[in-house]
């Protein structure tokens, strides 16, 4: 499967034999390097945030800074 | 076999396989209900809808109620509470205390972009929801500056206001003004090192007619932090 990852203005394509989680996605060093995100990140399937369990299917998922709370 | 469907400049869709082996597009028939579908999701961007004072508005139309106004600044002004710290004046972000306005004059490599999130809805007026400050550098990276009213994602920490207008200019223009002149001040300093960098960024040296920007002994990227978010992609860059 081919899947898009998007984080701001940036976009990486990957092929995947299988459907990577998103917490896979979140701690490849690759694309963490190629797209400029780090751990406070969050990862939005068609706007939703999904948990790092969650299989990402494709064909694009979106890869966020997550924001923080107010103290 | 997976494929892609492109809607053309002239109208027609067509319809890519995406395997190697296979070459070429099929044009296909699409009723235009369909059409009119896609292109009511296609989101469209203006650069230069118009002028707010002798500042371009980029416009980002993402539906038909939902908009995403922005300017590039060419400074920040800082309504915010100063010390001095030997030949310098710092922001001290102070909540209380005697505030100055101070204009932060902006690096070289830095676009500054100031976005607003504008709703057109009830009572046919526009209404601000969010509104976002990003530092781009020349590659198009995306940064928070260190400034303490900024969430991690960018959005501008505006407490109860509310900003709305009869256009989406005016609403814009209000917001823009609300926020420009509003105080800085402490409610979203998180960590300590997030304040020494504001510290090493933002500083000053006051002059006979005001404040004069230093510029940072350090990259001003080396002090802020990388974002990344959607909303990146409404902001006509």
């Amino acid at each position: 499967m081919v899947l898009t990852i998007k984080h701001g203005l940036r976009r990486a394509t990957r092929t995947y034999a299988v459907p990577p989680t998103v917490g896979e996605l979140k701690a490849d060093d690759g694309l963490r390097a190629e797209l400029g995100y780090g751990d406070n990140c969050r990862l939005c399937i068609n706007g939703v945030e999904q948990s790092d369990m969650t299989y990402c299917p494709g064909p694009e998922v979106t890869i966020e800074t997550a924001a923080n709370q107010k103290a | 076999m997976p494929a892609e469907y492109i809607l053309k400049k002239d109208g027609r869709v067509v319809r890519r396989p995406i395997e190697l082996q296979v070459e070429g597009e099929l044009e296909i028939d699409v009723d235009n209900a369909i059409l009119s579908q896609i292109r009511t999701n296609i989101i469209r961007s203006v650069r230069g809808l118009g002028k707010m004072g002798d500042l371009n508005v980029g416009l980002c139309i993402v539906n038909d109620t939902t908009f995403y106004a922005r300017v590039f600044l060419r400074s920040l002004n800082l309504n915010c509470t100063i010390r001095a710290d030997g030949d310098y004046a710092i922001p001290s972000f102070e909540p209380r205390g005697d505030f100055v306005n101070v204009q932060w004059k902006i690096p070289d490599d830095m676009s500054l972009l100031f976005g607003a999130c504008i709703n057109y809805g009830v009572e046919s007026a526009y209404t601000c929801e969010f509104c976002y400050l990003f530092a781009i550098d020349p590659k198009k990276a995306a940064y928070v500056l260190p400034l303490p009213n900024l969430y991690n994602d960018a959005h501008i920490c505006t407490g109860q206001a509310v900003y709305s207008g009869a256009t989406l200019l005016e609403c814009f223009e209000r917001v823009f003004i609300g926020v420009r002149d509003s105080r800085w001040n402490n409610h979203l300093i998180h960590d300590r090192g997030m304040f020494e960098h504001s510290q090493r960024l933002f500083r000053f040296k006051s002059t006979k007619t005001g404040f004069d920007t230093v510029p940072s002994e350090s990259h001003w990227s080396k002090l802020s932090s990388k974002v990344g978010t959607d909303v990146l992609n409404y902001m006509a860059i």
